[in-house]
């Protein structure tokens, strides 16, 4: 019997409910009959002199439901009809958003990321710069993240999702490791990223160029937020993406080897950082082989502060230091020899 | 409570004006300009579809044309208000031809005339959808400006409209020097046309080049890019994995 799923809207109706669940005894092997119910509802109405509390009441009766059958339920706690993501803050937060409340700003990556395949490998390409609306949070992050020793993935869009979906999947991607005593191959983890993104509908907002190469060769693909992916030789992501497909579009050719596709990629994500608002800052570029990977940080930096003070920056002196004495901690801790201190 | 979707939200002000004389939307549309200066003047790019929604209805439009002797206007957007433009513009030249002065409207002035009409009609709140493309040359004078259905305008070394911002202007702003060449000019051009081609959905493969200089206009005929589509990378990217797309 669903006695749990009254509404409740008062501390009177929880009362009522309370004294529905004393009645309800767990050791005798039988459910409240709805008119016993009933019977204790009316009781308290009839024992209330507010009227309020009577209306209350009758909302309360309105949403008990009877089920017919009879069945030992023992759980007191709610729990949605069916199991997954719930969506009940997003009615609320629509509602929110209509009276002029909305929600903080994520931190994104407003970003340029680009991969390519050439002769031997993957090159992946992406810039540095994350901002938070319209001001800069972060002027130089990592957006190229480790998946597996030859997989590597560069992330667009919300910064959070980004991190937490390759984080999650890398460390899938090493229990599979463990289990199967080989290495990882890139579409196994393009399997696992984009069921978790289809799972999550588009709301988990992860744009992603993931580039590694393993036992079948090199490959690049590129998954969209809501699930999609793409298997391709050269590919570019965030809002840059454009400024970086032109260059890739007019400059690509077969057979590139490793130094034009550095500049290649290099190019295109200078072309990103220097015609898009929201990318920014130095280049990254993670070269990923049959050999190994070589994960260049702040490759190029085309953008270096320019006016600064050889001298440094002096702080004014603001207090005297009369006395400097330095005075050890005592040891209060013994150290014990040998012995590890987890076995009992 | 009235919750009948009122279309009429910002024409609450002019009062029994409807709003069948306004351009709401835009129905056939042309797709980006792409323009530069050169060593003798102003080249300009556009292809030839008018499409409609989805549809590519016309593949016969001429989106450049000469103003008077000394100007070259690129347009993309409404179709049908880039005529109501040219006629506006004739009406112009014809005036300052009745003149007869000696002296002819050039690029500097025409840009400003639309500038002014884009912005008023805009106030309105009955803009000319389009987004124009000026060019021209006077006195040995190069000019190339741009101004869009809100009246935002400017001049610069070269220019585009729509999705050519996104596309042409990162490559031109990385290969364009002063003194190009006119073969030079062109296969910068061409190299941003291959681009938008492959990359915005409502382009088309028949392209015009129109030139402007001192002598005057001269706009080629209608050509096509050569585009290469035989990567053997793109013939079957899944080879290796498989079951993906």
């Amino acid at each position: 019997m669903a006695v749990e799923q009254a509404n409740l809207c008062t501390p009177q109706d929880a009362a009522v409910v309370r004294t529905l669940r004393v009645f309800r005894d767990p050791h005798v092997d039988r459910e409240l009959e709805p008119a016993t119910v009933l019977i204790i509802i009316t009781k308290h109405v009839m024992s209330s002199p507010s009227l309020n509390f009577q209306t209350q009441i009758s909302g309360l009766i309105l949403s008990l439901s009877f089920s017919g059958q009879r069945n030992m339920s023992n759980s007191v706690i709610e729990v949605p009809p069916k199991g997954g993501f719930s969506f009940d803050l997003c009615k609320r937060n629509e509602m929110l958003a209509k009276k002029g409340v909305n929600p903080p700003s994520f931190r994104k990556t407003g970003t340029t990321i680009v991969g390519l395949v050439f002769q031997d490998g993957v090159i992946l390409g992406a810039d540095t710069r994350a901002t938070e609306g319209p001001i800069v949070c972060d002027k130089n992050c990592e957006k190229i993240h480790y998946m597996a020793p030859n997989i590597y993935c560069c992330g667009a869009g919300t910064a959070a999702d980004t991190e937490a979906v390759t984080d999650m999947v890398s460390s899938q991607l090493q229990l599979h490791r463990y289990h199967t005593g080989r290495e990882s191959r890139v579409v196994t983890a393009l399997t696992l990223l984009k069921r978790h993104l289809f799972n999550y509908q588009g709301h988990v907002s992860a744009a992603l160029v993931l580039g590694g190469v393993d036992v079948t060769g090199p490959h690049l693909h590129t998954i969209y937020p809501h699930g999609s992916t793409d298997t391709l030789p050269f590919a570019t992501m965030g809002s840059g993406s454009l400024a970086a497909m032109a260059v890739f579009e007019s400059k690509y050719k077969e057979g590139l080897t490793r130094n034009e596709g550095i500049e290649l990629v290099t190019e295109a994500i200078c072309s990103g950082i220097f015609n898009d608002l929201g990318s920014g800052s130095n280049v990254d570029v993670c070269v990923i082989t049959k050999g190994g990977k070589e994960y260049l940080r702040n490759h190029l930096q085309p953008n270096p502060r320019t006016y600064t003070n050889s001298k440094g920056y002096s702080f004014p002196k603001k207090t005297e230091v009369l006395l400097t004495k330095i005075i050890p901690l005592k040891e209060k801790v013994e150290i014990i020899e040998g012995g590890d201190a987890m076995e009992e | 409570m009235n919750f009948m979707a009122s279309k009429q939200p910002e024409n609450s002000l002019l009062g029994p004006e409807s709003d069948s004389q306004r351009t709401l939307y835009p129905y056939v549309t042309g797709t980006s300009v792409v323009a530069l200066k050169y060593k003798d003047g102003i080249l300009m790019a556009a292809d030839m579809g008018g499409s409609y929604g989805s549809t590519l209805r016309y593949k016969n439009v001429e989106r450049m044309k000469a103003i008077g002797k000394h100007s070259l206007l690129g347009a993309s957007g409404e179709i049908s208000d880039f005529q109501e433009i040219l006629r506006y513009l004739d009406e112009l030249i014809l005036y300052d031809n009745m003149w007869d002065d000696g002296n002819s409207l050039g690029p500097k002035e025409v840009h400003n005339y639309l500038t002014r009409v884009m912005y008023n009609r805009r106030n309105k709140f009955n803009p000319l959808w389009n987004s124009l493309v000026l060019g021209g040359i006077k006195n040995g004078q190069k000019y190339l400006g741009t101004v869009s259905m809100i009246g935002v305008n400017f001049e610069d070394n070269h220019v585009a409209t729509g999705f050519g911002n996104h596309l042409a202007r990162p490559i031109l702003r990385q290969e364009w020097h002063e003194n190009l060449s006119f073969e030079d000019g062109v296969r910068l051009l061409e190299k941003c046309m291959r681009v938008l081609l492959y990359r915005d959905r409502s382009a088309i493969n028949k392209l015009q080049i129109a030139k402007i200089t001192e002598e005057g206009m001269t706009i080629s005929q209608p050509y096509s890019l050569k585009t290469y589509w035989e990567f053997s990378a793109f013939e079957n990217p899944t080879q290796g994995a498989v079951g993906s797309w």
